[in-house]
């Protein structure tokens, strides 16, 4: 449950949209920089109103996560001024960079000076979770270990549902 | 346990006592990781270069020296074994050696830690007998073994181990000098010198003897490179001992550390909460890291190339706990380091 504290509910919401637990984004070390990038290109009121959208779609005790995603896909996915903040939080948790807002939100919603497409660190680029998702390392960082690429990958880092069998669609057969 | 307190050390009198010996060497070089592994890995990116390098390596030659202990061990038909439940300690725990004079615990950096790792590899006095009661030092628990070699192992008596079961430079590489090949009791007392050497150096010099060994360059033992980076200051070429570092100083920054809350236990955590379950998954994967270097070490060589990969990846994990706060107090999780059985 998020409570009034944004920094609670920009993990609530980063956890709902991108498929990872809050300890887990708390692992990558990077909440903190996330979050003032965030609040450094996006009014605050506008942020608040995120914050806002984000509570009430985790209110209740013990919610289901279904549920609340649920309500996160018409608060926030369906509202066109809140919709392009959430694809940005998720690209910067996974691929560790901030794309510039739609021109059509700058027009409607302001454009600040860094609001431009860049990586958000050199650190970020190591623990972006695209890596995880994929199983693989960031190039250059992280570095496995010689050989590591003749073993089979890491598939338990990735997230749970890389884990489960595809279902395979049933083909007709021909009459 | 080779001495219990209060006990003067029995001499090894046979080849079961002598392989119960060694062991428990493996162990206590074992012993040592994880502390230094907690406080190198809290340091963070980018910062204390200077430090980090000097436990880093440390650390490598910690490994190199379980490697040479394995082929001692091997060499005289032994069978290490890295996966039995007491393997890794209970930190904190006492030197597995040791006279209980200090415990070591898993901490982030700081001087609490580096001084523990002074006492650790603290040198004995030249040429001291083992002492009444404990060994001292890790250099007294080497003598002893090493003169139950040369009892037990008489004319290279019971030197009957697989060839094919010593690990050499082809599997073992990135530092702290090269494994040693061992089939006679020479070869054996050679490897058991260099981890000695290693550690407290050679007698009244801060050198580690590698220069003569490996040929490499002249190299500060252990308990000096912790003594620079408790003091702040490199030892130059002159130094000694007793002169203390007099080069420049190493710059040391206490806070670019994450606040890892000692000794972390995965039972800190209510069972199934994340916290608990990346706790456990980093036991999990260190076991399968112990699992590999344990084959590597009974014949499949190869296997250490897969333990290499899975200690970096143990790295990662253990940076990930670092940076997870554990409650409100402001301190994070860590590696906890405690067993997990193999089923699990």
């Amino acid at each position: 449950m998020a409570d009034s504290n944004p920094m609670e509910a920009f993990l609530s919401l980063s956890a709902l949209l991108t498929g990872y637990t809050k300890t887990d984004l708390l692992a990558t070390g990077l909440a903190g920089q996330y979050y003032d990038k965030l609040s450094s290109i996006v009014d605050e009121d506008i942020c608040g109103a995120l914050w806002t959208a984000t509570r009430e779609a985790m209110k209740g005790l013990g919610i289901r996560p279904k549920v609340a995603e649920r309500r996160i896909r018409k608060l926030v996915l369906s509202n066109a001024m809140l919709a392009p903040l959430a694809i940005n939080i998720i690209a910067m948790w996974y691929l560790s960079s901030w794309s510039q807002l739609p021109q059509a939100w700058r027009s409607l919603y302001g454009a600040k000076a860094n609001d431009v497409d860049h990586v958000i660190s050199a650190e970020a680029y190591q623990e972006g979770l695209v890596w995880q998702a994929i199983g693989a390392h960031p190039q250059g960082a992280k570095q496995q270990g010689y050989g590591a690429w003749g073993l089979p990958p890491p598939w338990k880092l990735s997230p749970p549902w890389k884990r489960k069998k595809p279902r395979l669609k049933r083909r007709r057969r021909a009459a | 346990m080779p001495a219990e307190p209060g006990k003067i050390p029995a001499p090894i009198r046979n080849i079961r006592e002598l392989h119960a010996h060694l062991q428990t060497a493996l162990e206590v070089e074992h012993s040592t990781i994880p502390p230094y592994l907690c406080a190198l890995y809290s340091i963070k990116d980018g910062l204390n270069l200077e430090a980090a390098e000097l436990i880093r390596s440390v650390v490598m030659e910690e490994m190199l020296h379980m490697i040479l202990v394995a082929n001692v061990l091997n060499a005289i038909d032994g069978k290490p074994n890295l996966t039995h439940a007491k393997f890794v300690p209970h930190y904190p725990a006492y030197l597995r050696h040791s006279n209980r004079a200090f415990v070591i615990s898993l901490e982030k950096f700081s001087p609490t830690s580096v001084d523990t790792f002074l006492k650790i590899e603290r040198p004995g006095k030249a040429g001291a007998p083992v002492e009444r009661g404990e060994y001292a030092t890790l250099g007294q628990f080497y003598q002893h073994i090493k003169k139950g070699l040369k009892d037990v192992c008489k004319a290279n008596k019971y030197f009957n181990g697989k060839a094919s079961k010593q690990i050499t430079s082809e599997y073992y590489y990135g530092g702290g000098g090269d494994p040693i090949r061992v089939s006679n009791v020479d070869d054996a007392c050679g490897a058991l010198d260099v981890i000695t050497d290693q550690g407290e150096g050679i007698r009244n010099s801060i050198t580690d003897g590698d220069h003569q060994i490996f040929h490499q360059g002249k190299e500060l033992a252990h308990y000096f490179r912790f003594k620079e980076i408790a003091l702040g200051r490199y030892y130059t070429g002159k130094d000694t001992p007793k002169s203390g570092p007099t080069g420049t100083a190493l710059p040391v920054d206490w806070n670019g550390v994450y606040n890892m809350r000692p000794n972390p236990k995965t039972g800190y955590y209510p069972q199934g909460t994340d916290l608990w379950v990346k706790s456990r998954q980093f036991c999990r994967a260190y076991r399968d890291l112990l699992a590999r270097l344990e084959d590597g070490m009974n014949g499949q060589p190869e296997r250490l190339i897969a333990a290499v990969a899975g200690m970096y990846d143990l790295k990662y994990k253990a940076v990930a706990l670092m940076k997870t706060p554990c409650d409100d107090s402001g301190m994070t999780a860590g590696p906890s380091f405690e067993y997990v059985p193999p089923n699990e």
